[in-house]
């Protein structure tokens, strides 16, 4: 080898170290596939040999054990390295750096709690270089064997359990009989925390330490899952116990959480044994309660709750019951409540309150006892029949609770509480119940600190009454301060009857005001009756006959036999009825006020919610004197002004018409008082010279000298009066009850002297047959009373006096006590322009309407005895006079006309010459009327099956057994054609011998040929026929 | 006898280019200096949290803000706008997002959590949803590129580890890729653009390479590798390109941004005062038409815009 050669090896040395380096760099960036030794490196990156290497720059200096916030660790391990993978572009963990405030403490030692197992020598959770914790304490990316179990996060140890977690915390497994909540233990379900939060259940679904902490996804201090400052981690899971408002308190018959207590007060030493409050000083579940390190076996209660003493470290004010009567530790001491926790060991709050899965409101720890109202059921655990407290149960006639103090539209300084038992924040609603007038925790409102022992007598100034009730009333008056006019009336028992006693025999001066006739529990009837009730009297009314009886306190304020009837439903009247407020339709005045509400009372005599019946309450406040003021008066002999009405008469009967809606429009005719009144002073006994009185003069009353001016009392009085429909006048002469109430004025010298009914009217006390009964007309007994079945006519069927025309109640007509009515009006019940009022008992005469004999149709313009044409006699009454006929023969309102017998004579008063009907006049000569015929009746007797409706007449014109054959007897005036009960074709027509009015229309059947046998249809026909009878010589 | 080869000067240049392409290298690391504009960091009291990506088009500056989960919106001048979403699974609200891309007066969000790509207008109104999978597989998208008028969009699947490519409409055309290190594989595609003339550069995370793409699948370029030197990634996750065609490429651990020629070679590292720039935790990025480069700074909760030299 010569030298020229040494440079050319030299060439080739670096040629090939050149093409050796090229090929590391191809190498270098050709892809490969990822080595062991890489897959380490994308953690460990300080491995890397470029860090080694002399001859490159990296693009970071080489620093494997960096100093970063936790400490001196491992680059592998630093936070820096973690996120270059966990920042949402490879794995999602973003949250963890978010969080920091509320994760697991890093790059601390930890305190002297925590003690970290030791494994062969070594922590098995390693602290960094600086003996701080940090993230690889707990997680390690070298994995570890969870089984068939994925490991989640590269954890140190499996931690299904929260094995990871109690391996440096193991104190707070010690579970609650040490003070700790319990873990490994399974939720009864599976609140949404789990699925809302980071909450955790072991893989079995059991509590762990992750259900409330997780160490990087934390919501507040403590690594809690979600906040607790106001209860809502512990409530997530005991959620029957977060009740976070007073109502939902009230609700779930358990402790309020999150509401800052009005009354009750968290010591400072309770605090410090670990109270906590929310940031607004609300109660949470962590006032009482500690998940951790609290008392043991207690429920985690903060302190001991032994003898009620956590409850008695808040609610001081409630202390006060020790001692006394509800002190059940020395009424009942080994009585146990819900829990089966004796008195004696719970402690005096224990007897009645449990503070979690209660019974009732108040977190009630006993069996509520029955009432529908809340808040009285638990005072009835003990206060009813079988009761500790049977001794002073609580009776039927008793204070209502569960009433909604809104009716009084104001507030009141005593509690009221909703259905579920919450306390009112305004007491102007809510309901009425037992602690509205008792505390139970304090015996005498006016010294708090006064304990009354069992056994200790008590009175209305005590006895757990927030107010003393002396004789002021003062607590009856919180709420019935409307009831205080009674004070000075004459129903101030004190002023009236001072020596009169209550069932308590009791003195009003004794009892107070309300106790001389209200007993608040335990009374003698309806309205907590507080005086000795009559027996059999009706409830309604049975409280007002305790002082209004011959032999009471009120023997000369007696309301007689004949008074206003009770126990009457208002639903008869028409009336629907709520407490608030009354409905009628049968309104009778336009513009009249909207009627008031009146007390109705259920068959017990308590007050109706909806519906009711009267009673004297209905009409009466026996504590106001007067509707129009609240002043009372004593010793005045009272009227319709006054006298304790519910409302005031002001000459519109107003009480009256409130119920009697319907009867209204009285006034507005001629039985109103304008009119009364001046027919009064028409006839006044000076002008006329003839005493008008009615009952009301008779009654001591009437000696005051104020009269009740009122349309009703015209005629009605409500108590005392003479006689059915609480008549107030005297009875004039007829024939019937009802007959004699209308000629109290319808007679000679009376008010409506001018409108009698005449010698021939017609007749009363009459049956109606059983198939005549009228639908819409009433009928009357004997007493003149309302017949409920069967019944007889009597002015009343026919007339309504309160009102003068059917159907329309704002009618006016008539207010002119000279008006003349027609048979549209005149207080008739139903019109009889078109014979409805007639056909209700007539019925077999409705169809002569739109028949010839319908004058409306034939003869318009024709008028009868009293100058009426159809129109204002109405259908019946052309031919009729119901009132004031001229004849006997059917009340008939037309002049009779020539014949043989009454019958003819009628009929003829129309098919006569220059009659109405004289186009249809019959021949002159007609049935001998001598011959005399026996009824169908007889011949039916006698020849079974062959009835013919045929009547004859006696010489009255009455239809008898023996009589004439007369135009009747064939003839049915009020039916156009046989057999067919219907309204005529509505025109004259013309018939034949199957119309005509003709009662048969088979002429086989005749009464003709029962004596002329087959001869009789040719008689017929000669006398009757189109042509022969005419060219007769008797038809000429 | 063969002749030895003559140490010419040809040859010794051959061997100092040689030499000078390799990655490692002693000495200073080339940088290029940038000019800081603004910063993007959310209102008082209310600032961004762990942002991850940025966008931007000719009216606003889009932020991926994921801690928060929502979309933060600044107008050019960096003055806040307004906010688009919240958390939640709603029309209109995101669940994690990460990636956010632009076009035609559109923009797309990544609603990883939520498995959809979702659309907006340019003033944040929510205009239609595309539910991301893979076959019946729903995937978390991580990036979202889009073609002209929205007509294919370009998904990067986290864990099925594909580029997958659907029709506006939402059907899934192609999907390439697959969980490997092969050329053509992923190992967590993040960063996705579109490059001017249709190809798609992708940021392969683990396998520490950006990938080039034409539209069909098939690869174009591979730029940068595995490893600390410069030219070489350690957690590459952001990808912008520049007016001239020069890729950026943010590593979020080693925490600076490489520049790449359009063939794949490095050029320098964006610097200040002659030596790399520090960027805190820089994820993503993006380039806008002024040549102002957007960097999202995820530990530092902001958006640092700077000016390049073209």
């Amino acid at each position: 080898m010569t030298r020229r050669q040494a440079p050319s090896r030299l060439v080739h040395i670096l040629a090939l170290l050149g093409f050796f380096l090229l090929l590391v760099d191809q190498a270098g960036a050709a892809p490969r596939l990822p080595s062991a030794k890489r897959e380490c490196a994308l953690c460990h990156v300080m491995w890397l040999t470029e860090f080694k290497r002399d001859d490159v720059t990296t693009l970071i200096p080489y620093d494997p054990k960096p100093v970063v916030k936790t400490g001196k660790q491992d680059v592998a391990s630093t936070e820096r390295m973690c996120l270059s993978c966990h920042d949402g572009w490879v794995l999602e963990s973003r949250g963890l750096w978010k969080n920091k405030q509320h994760a697991h403490p890093v790059g601390q030692k930890p305190s002297e709690d925590i003690h970290i197992p030791i494994v062969e020598g070594k922590n098995l959770f390693p602290l960094n270089h600086d003996g701080k914790i940090y993230c690889g304490t707990c997680h390690t990316a070298h994995g570890t064997e969870w089984g068939n179990t994925r490991s989640p996060v590269f954890m140190r140890v499996p931690s299904r359990d929260g094995e990871l977690c109690q391996a440096c915390h193991n104190e707070k497994t010690r579970g609650p009989e040490a003070g700790f909540h319990p873990v490994n233990k399974k939720p009864e379900n599976r609140p949404a925390l789990f699925d809302t939060t980071a909450a955790k259940l072991s893989n079995d679904g059991k509590i762990t330490c992750q259900s409330c902490h997780s160490p990087h996804f934390a919501k507040a201090d403590k690594l809690l899952v979600t906040p607790n400052d106001r209860s809502q981690l512990c409530g997530s899971c005991h959620d029957d116990r977060a009740a976070t408002s007073m109502a939902s308190a009230a609700r779930m018959h358990t402790h309020p959480v999150n509401v800052i207590p009005d009354q009750a007060r968290v010591p400072d030493a309770l605090k410090e044994k670990g109270a906590k409050l929310a940031p607004d000083g609300a109660v949470i579940c962590q006032t009482c309660h500690k998940p951790h390190e609290a008392q043991p076996e207690t429920g985690l209660l903060v302190a001991d709750n032994k003898q009620s003493a956590l409850c008695e470290d808040c609610h001081q004010k409630q202390r006060r019951i020790g001692g006394g009567k509800h002190d059940m530790r020395l009424v009942e001491a080994d009585s146990i409540n819900i829990r089966k926790q004796t008195v004696a060991a719970g402690g005096a709050c224990s007897a009645c309150h449990v503070p979690h899965q209660g019974k009732g409101p108040k977190m009630w720890a006993r069996e509520p006892g029955s009432s529908r109202d809340a808040m009285a059921a638990l005072c009835l655990s003990c206060h009813e029949p079988d009761g500790l407290a049977k001794k002073h149960q609580v009776g039927r006639y008793s204070h209502p609770v569960g009433v909604d103090i809104s009716r009084l539209g104001r507030q009141v300084d005593l509690p009221t509480y909703s259905r579920d038992g919450l306390k009112a924040i305004n007491a102007s609603t809510g309901l009425v119940t037992c602690a509205s007038c008792h505390d139970p925790h304090q015996w005498d409102p006016a010294h708090p600190a006064r304990k009354a022992r069992p056994g200790t007598d008590s009175d209305a100034s005590n006895s757990f009454l927030r107010k003393a009730n002396g004789p002021d009333s003062a607590l009856c008056r919180t709420c019935h301060k409307e009831k205080w006019t009674v004070q000075g009336s004459e129903h101030d028992l004190a002023k009236m009857a001072p020596k009169s006693r209550n069932a308590h025999g009791q003195t009003a001066a004794q009892s107070g005001l309300c106790g001389s006739c209200h007993q608040v529990h335990n009374g003698k009837g309806p309205r907590m009756w507080a005086r000795a009730i009559p027996k059999g009297a009706s409830p309604v009314a049975g409280p007002c006959l305790s002082c209004h009886n011959p032999d009471g306190v009120a023997g000369e304020k007696l309301i007689g036999d004949h008074t206003h009837p009770l126990d009457v439903p208002i639903a008869d009247l028409g009336i629907r009825a709520t407490l608030d407020k009354w409905t009628s339709k049968l309104v009778a005045l336009a513009g009249a006020k909207p009627l008031l509400p009146l007390p109705l009372f259920d068959r017990h005599g308590q007050r109706a919610a909806q519906g009711g019946q009267v009673g004297c309450g209905s009409c009466h406040d026996p504590h106001r004197w007067s509707a129009d003021t609240k002043q009372a008066a004593l010793d005045v002999e009272g009227d319709a002004s006054n006298s304790f009405l519910r409302i005031s008469e002001h000459g519109k009967s107003e009480l009256c018409v409130n119920c009697h809606t319907g009867k209204a429009a009285i006034s507005l005719s001629k039985h109103g008082s304008s009119t009364l009144a001046l027919k009064k002073k028409e006839a006044t006994p000076k002008a006329a010279g003839v005493p008008v009185r009615t009952t009301r003069d008779k009654t001591a009353q009437d000696k005051t000298a104020k009269t009740a001016s009122g349309v009703c009392s015209n005629c009605h009085q409500p108590h005392n009066s003479k006689g059915a429909f609480l008549w107030a006048r005297d009875e004039g002469p007829g024939h019937s009850t009802g007959q004699k109430r209308c000629t109290s004025c319808h007679r000679d010298n009376g008010h409506a002297k001018d409108k009698q009914t005449g010698r021939y009217s017609h007749p009363l006390q009459v049956k109606v047959a059983k198939g005549n009964l009228p639908e819409h007309l009433p009928l009357y007994n004997a007493d003149g009373e309302r017949a409920r079945h069967g019944g007889k006519v009597d002015c009343g069927s026919c007339h309504d006096p309160h009102q003068w025309q059917a159907d329309n109640l704002q009618s006016r007509s008539g207010l002119d006590p000279d008006s003349e009515g027609d048979a549209g009006n005149s207080f008739l019940r139903l019109s009889a322009t078109r014979g409805q009022l007639c056909g209700e008992c007539h019925k077999d005469k409705r169809q002569v309407r739109a028949t010839e004999h319908d004058l409306a149709i034939s003869a318009p313009k024709a008028t009868n005895d009293h100058a009426q044409n159809p129109e204002a006699s109405g259908l019946c009454g052309t031919c009729h006079s119901i009132h004031n006929a001229t004849s006997p023969m059917r009340l008939w309102a037309r002049p009779l006309g020539e014949g043989n017998n009454p019958v003819e004579q009628a009929c003829r008063s129309c098919h006569a010459d220059n009659a109405i009907a004289e186009a249809k006049i019959p021949p002159n000569t007609l049935h001998p009327d001598k011959v005399t015929a026996w009824s169908e009746q007889l011949r039916g007797g006698l020849r079974p099956g062959k009835r013919t409706p045929l009547p004859v007449f006696d010489n009255k014109g009455h239809a008898a057994l023996t009589g004439v054959i007369s135009c009747a007897s064939c003839h049915n005036p009020h039916q156009w054609q046989a057999g067919t009960a219907r309204p005529g074709p509505g025109r004259n027509t013309e018939g034949d011998v199957s119309t005509s009015f003709l009662r048969l229309s088979r002429s086989a059947s005749f009464l003709c040929a029962d004596c002329h046998g087959l001869d009789s249809i040719y008689r017929y026909k000669y006398f009757h026929g189109d042509k022969a009878h005419q060219e007769h010589q008797l038809a000429r | 006898m063969r002749r030895s080869p003559k140490l010419t000067s040809k040859t010794l240049f051959i061997f100092l280019a040689l030499l000078i392409s390799c990655p490692g290298m002693a000495g200073p690391i080339p940088t290029q200096a940038v000019k800081p504009l603004m910063e993007l960091s959310g209102r008082p009291g209310d600032p961004l949290s762990m942002p991850s990506d940025v966008a931007v088009d000719a009216r606003n500056i889009y932020v991926v803000d994921g801690g928060n989960h929502r979309v933060v919106v600044y107008d050019l001048k960096g003055r806040y706008r307004f906010q688009i979403g919240e958390q939640g699974e709603a029309e209109g609200q995101f669940n994690s997002p990460v990636g956010i891309t632009t076009s035609d007066g559109r923009v797309y969000v990544a609603d990883t959590g939520n498995h959809r790509i979702q659309v907006f207008d340019q003033a944040g109104s929510f205009i239609s949803s595309m539910a991301v999978h893979d076959g019946k597989q729903a995937v978390r998208p991580i990036d979202v590129a889009v073609t002209r008028r929205g007509k294919e969009l370009y998904v990067s699947g986290n864990k099925n580890h594909k580029i997958m490519v659907f029709s506006k409409k939402g059907k899934l055309l192609r999907a390439w890729g697959g969980n490997g290190s092969n050329r053509g594989q992923f190992r967590y595609p993040a960063s996705a653009i579109l490059l001017p003339d249709d190809r798609l550069a992708v940021v392969d995370v683990l396998n520490t390479r950006v990938q080039v793409f034409y539209p069909e699948g098939r690869l174009s370029v591979v730029v940068g590798d595995w490893g600390v030197l410069p030219g070489q990634f350690f957690r590459p996750k952001g990808v912008a390109i520049d007016s001239a065609g020069r890729f950026y490429v943010s590593d979020s651990y080693m925490n600076m941004i490489q520049v790449f020629s359009d063939t794949g070679e490095f050029l320098y590292v964006l610097g200040t005062a002659g030596k790399p720039r520090g960027f805190d935790t820089p994820t993503g990025i993006a380039m806008d038409k002024r040549d102002h480069l957007y960097v999202v700074e995820m530990l530092k909760n902001k958006v640092s815009v700077f000016g390049i030299q073209p």
